[in-house]
């Protein structure tokens, strides 16, 4: 096997971002050419960065257990500016070989896929470079080892999804979720710059690099400022209450792009952004003043998260697309997540240090699992669109089991492990958020109260989340077979080139949380990143796993109760208001876009009529000059002799009556 | 104020040539008809040659005559290719008025027309009555004098 | 280049005395007669057009007499001045034509009889010969082979009377202004204005300008002799020129006016 050492690793770890966006070039410029077989660059380069950055996990997970472990591989100089000097410089600790790893190995399977799900489409080429080109960002976004960097690859990511979202740009809905899904993730990228800034305030003069940026004391108020306007950044990127609208909308892409963009990867980036900032912030000899700054940021993230969380399960339960459902649920375990995230205490610098570290721990593997059966689900569903001629309405299918067997056994896998039953990979890492967040709520301190509210919370959406998904499935896959008209000939298992990646997908899914969760592993692994505490190896909390364990059940049990039953009259409205989001939507819509859309119309119109009238009436002069001029050519013989003359008259009287 | 001079200034005779060029051109810029409108310009030749002489006089020596002797045979030159010019001009047209031809105009004017109209030539002379017998007709007026 | 401000007019005079402003006056008196008196299809104020050019032509010669002594060349060349320009303004004026060619026949006339009192009677008499003897006598055989009888277009319509009239009139007060103002403000060189009556002078001494006792130049008085000796000496290739020129006008003529007749025009003519 090839030796992965820290000096090959200079050259090895920039082609994990550098073969995809290369590929994505190539196929970008030769895609007329290549046509139906611009997948095999994308796959290949997919692929060798996939093996490249396990090699670089195992590298890792080798390099020493005692010393920290973290590698940086300085390339050269990007910018600087007075005192803030930022460089090329790729970052490889735990964290960052986890996700470097996960995105590209779930990717792969991902492109794959795509390869059978999009045969035939016109736009083949430009979807595999917009693809590819993700793949090499969503890199660039985790092997950052500076913000800037980091931000470099959070816009590349945010391009590729606007460009993907609007894949089929010529449907009016895909167009306008994919601006939508852009704009709502710019605001939460200027967010994000001027926490850039804010920090680099704060914390002056210490520039913005992962390794330097932790080890020392930032000005409390300030850092509370900069950790809000990061928070924004990361709750647009990964779809937090309030700026969570622009994930439903965007189902309107491919599923396969469902799959990858908003289910294992780019939501995730908010996540990973303030997993890699919280833990280190609450370190050793910081003071008392600067933890209470970040302690005050975390009841942010808590609370959105946890009023996601549920709003999304409630939101699901009153839709009938079966990608919406995929997609709030989605929205609704990054709630959980992000719960994890804000999970701290406000006793005692070690405590809140070791805390905050396995909180965000925890967080971290629920991404981890997350992932794998998210993309599952998105791509059995995609699986489902294709048997049935896109059609994706639980009202209109049914009984697909005997149809479709493997993509029936992935889905079902998923939705296990979606729900929380053991010894599938949700059931552990969702156990560890809510212990998480018991630990929180026993001894938090002063935010024990608020940890206390979102772990009831965080029970109740799971009893929800059980209830949604395992509906869902039954109105899918059991009951009576309906197959839709538009499914045609096409109504049977998709061919190898999709089922494979399911197959593969489904073996993470339920199995990689059994193999790394209880043993410990994982936090290990990931809490020896530098700035993090060691994880502590507490015995399993049945307790609280039961718990969770019971409400998943009495969700799946409702579920089978209500079976295919049709909303009650009384429960119309409700469901109806659910169905739309809870008018979220059309609130964003009266407030901030019609005066915009209005604003806009109003330049317009004065550019038009103002501006470019403006430019045309300097055109007019010329033509004006020449008209006003042209009668002097009369075709009159005296006429022009009379013209000499008086010109003349001038000339003469020029030269001598002057004085 | 000064004695008169005994002899008229030189800026007398030129100021009389000047009179005589600005004729010229007033009359060469305003008549219509082609034979008026060069004998102005004839005129300001005129003017031109009478510079010359006065210089001449003036500067004492005969510079200035000797260019008038040319003058006057580029102008009989010039008179005489104009003339044939003329007469092939009213041929084309039958008429002797500068303001038919205007085609060098530009393309989107319309040509320059007269608006006032001409007087109308007096009216026919009654025929002459008869006289008492014996006496000769009287021979009838002459409508053009020269 | 002039030198750069608002063109100051009679700077040189001081305005002290209204009679500077009389050259102005009549200038623009003159211009707005002969405005007056151009070809109208309405007719016009004739006997006023007239009043006001013969005054502002009374006021030039009462001008031009008033700096010099009374004598026998004076009246001379005031008559034959006021004769050339009654001429001029006759041809510009009169609207039949006829009596227009024989207008500027008068102003020959006038233009020969001050060559004679400026000391050139060969010129005279050639200016005479040439002029109205053939170039006038030209012009009345074209028109009478061209001229329509009464009024018509071209003898009764004037092309923009007002606008002629007054470019004439800027142009004769600029030349005016120029010709009698200040010598020293127009940098123009100094001129010797006294000259001397014409004098005998003997042939030999024929080059140059010579002087007489007093230092006045003269022009010498074997007029023809001189002039001859000075275009056949100096100017040689400018009389052959000229000569060439006039057969070339000749032959030019000719061809220009001839009738095309397919019996009469050579082979290549259709």
């Amino acid at each position: 096997m090839f030796n992965v050492t820290t000096e090959n690793l200079w050259v090895l770890l920039p082609l994990i971002p550098g073969l995809p966006v290369f590929a994505a070039m190539l196929v970008a410029i030769f895609g007329q050419r290549l046509g139906n077989r611009s997948h095999y660059p994308v796959l290949l380069a997919v692929g060798t960065s996939a093996v490249i950055a396990i090699l670089a996990l195992i590298h890792v997970n080798h390099a020493g257990k005692d010393q920290a472990r973290e590698a940086i591989y300085h390339y050269a100089n990007w910018f600087e500016a007075g005192n803030l000097r930022v460089d090329w410089e790729l970052r490889l600790d735990a964290l960052s070989a986890m996700m470097a790893a996960m995105v590209s190995f779930i990717s792969l399977w991902i492109v794959l896929f795509s390869a059978g799900y999009m045969h035939g489409d016109p736009g083949y080429p430009r979807y595999f470079a917009a693809v590819s080109l993700f793949v090499g960002a969503m890199n660039i976004l985790v092997l950052a080892n500076n913000l800037p960097l980091l931000f470099l690859g959070w816009e590349g990511v945010g391009v590729c999804s606007y460009l993907l979202i609007g894949f089929w740009f010529a449907k009016p809905e895909a167009a306008k979720a994919a601006r939508k899904a852009f704009l709502v993730t710019r605001l939460g990228d200027v967010a994000l710059l001027a926490g850039m800034v804010l920090l680099y305030r704060a914390g002056d003069p210490v520039g913005l690099s992962f390794d330097t940026m932790f080890s020392h004391n930032y000005d409390p108020t300030t850092l509370y400022w900069a950790l809000v306007c990061l928070g924004i950044g990361a709750f647009g990127k990964s779809a937090q209450f309030p700026l969570h609208v622009w994930l439903p909308d965007a189902m309107e892409g491919p599923t396969p792009v469902s799959a990858l963009i908003h289910a294992a990867t780019m939501v995730t980036a908010g996540v990973y952004l303030l997993a890699r900032v919280l833990p280190p912030l609450t370190g050793d000899a910081v003071s008392p003043a600067q933890l209470q700054a970040v302690g005050n940021f975390q009841d942010i993230v808590l609370v959105c998260g946890g009023v996601t969380a549920l709003l999304a399960a409630l939101i699901a339960l009153g839709q009938t697309d079966l990608k919406r459902i995929l997609a709030y649920s989605t929205l609704s375990q990054l709630g959980y997540m992000f719960m994890a995230l804000g999970v701290g205490t406000s006793s005692g610098t070690a405590e809140c240090h070791q805390l905050v570290s396995a909180a965000s721990g925890a967080a971290v593997f629920h991404l981890f699992t997350h992932a794998f059966f998210k993309a599952l689900l998105f791509l059995s569903a995609g699986s489902v669109m294709h048997a049935m001629g896109n059609v994706l309405d639980l009202r209109r299918i049914g009984g697909l089991r005997k149809l479709l067997p493997i993509t029936h056994i992935a889905f079902l896998i998923g939705a296990l492990a979606l729900a929380g039953l053991p010894p599938f990979s949700g059931f552990f890492s969702k156990d560890g958020i809510l212990e998480a967040l018991e630990q929180g709520a026993h001894s938090g301190g002063e935010r024990a109260g608020l940890q206390q509210a979102m772990l009831f919370l965080g029970l109740v959406t799971a009893a929800l989340t059980g209830l949604y998904t395992f509906r869902a499935y039954l109105l899918a896959f059991w009951g009576e077979q309906r197959v839709p008209e538009e499914a045609g000939h096409h109504a049977h298992e998709s061919p190898p080139v999709m089922t494979i990646p399911l197959a593969v997908l489904a073996v993470p899914a339920a199995l990689v949380g059994l193999a790394v969760g209880p043993s410990h592993l994982f936090a290990d692994f990931i809490q020896s990143a530098p700035g993090w505490s060691p994880a502590e190896h507490h015995d399993f909390a049945w307790k609280m796993a039961g718990i969770g364990l019971g409400a998943g059940l009495l969700g799946i049990t409702v579920a089978f109760l209500l079976g295919d039953r049709r909303p009650t009259r009384a429960s119309n409205n409700l469901v109806g208001a659910a169905r739309s989001g809870f008018f979220i939507d059309d609130v964003y819509n009266s407030f901030i876009t019609k005066p915009f859309e209005f604003g806009g119309r109003l330049l317009n119109f004065l550019d038009r009529e103002l501006v470019d009238k403006l430019a045309e009436l300097f055109g007019r002069i010329p033509a004006w000059m020449g008209d006003s001029l042209r009668p002097l050519q009369n075709g009159l013989l005296q006429y022009y002799a009379l013209a000499m003359a008086l010109g003349l008259v001038v000339l003469i009287a020029m030269f001598t009556l002057a004085r | 104020m000064a004695p008169p001079s005994e002899y008229p200034d030189l800026s007398q005779h030129l100021l009389v040539g000047a009179i005589l060029f600005c004729l010229g051109l007033v009359g060469f810029v305003a008549r219509r008809n082609l034979i008026l409108a060069f004998l102005n310009a004839e005129l300001m030749i005129q003017g031109v040659a009478l510079n010359f002489v006065a210089f001449a006089r003036y500067r004492g020596n005969l510079e200035g005559q000797s260019f008038v002797l040319f003058l006057l045979t580029v102008a009989a030159c010039e008179a005489a290719i104009a003339m044939a010019l003329i007469l092939v001009l009213y041929k084309n047209r039958g008429t002797l008025d500068v303001s038919v031809w205007q085609e060098l105009r530009e393309d989107s004017l319309d040509p320059v027309v007269d608006a006032e109209p001409l007087p109308l030539p007096g009216a026919q002379p009654p025929m002459p009555p008869l006289p008492t017998a014996g006496l000769g007709p009287q021979p009838p007026e002459e409508l053009s004098r020269v | 280049m002039p030198p750069s401000g608002m063109p100051v007019l009679f700077a040189e005079t001081g305005m002290g005395n209204p009679w500077q402003l009389l050259p102005l006056a009549s200038v623009l008196a003159a211009s707005f007669g002969v405005f007056l008196l151009l070809p109208n299809p309405r007719g016009g104020p004739r006997l006023l057009g007239y009043l006001i050019v013969l005054g502002a032509l009374a006021a030039f010669v009462a001008s031009c007499c008033r700096q010099t002594a009374l004598s026998v060349e004076l009246v001379l060349q005031q008559v034959f001045s006021a004769a050339a320009i009654l001429g001029a303004v006759f041809l510009v004026t009169q609207s039949n034509p006829a009596r227009a060619a024989l207008s500027f026949t008068l102003a020959v006339l006038g233009t020969s009889g001050l060559y004679l009192t400026l000391g050139a009677p060969f010129l005279a008499a050639a200016n005479v010969i040439v002029y109205a003897g053939a170039i006038i006598v030209t012009f009345l055989f074209v028109l009478m082979l061209a001229q329509q009888d009464g009024p018509s277009d071209s003898s009764s319509r004037s092309r923009d009377p007002f606008l002629a009239a007054l470019t004439g009139g800027l142009l004769l007060f600029v030349i005016a202004h120029t010709v009698t103002g200040d010598r020293a403000r127009l940098q123009l060189p100094a001129l010797s204005s006294n000259p001397a009556p014409v004098m005998p002078a003997r042939l030999a001494d024929e080059a140059g300008a010579r002087a007489d006792a007093s230092g006045r130049l003269v022009i010498p008085a074997e007029n023809t002799a001189f002039l001859g000796a000075n275009i056949y000496r100096q100017f040689l290739i400018g009389v052959e020129v000229a000569g060439v020129l006039l057969v070339v006008a000749t032959v030019a003529a000719i061809v220009i006016a001839q009738r095309k007749n397919p019996a009469v025009a050579g082979p290549g003519v259709k």
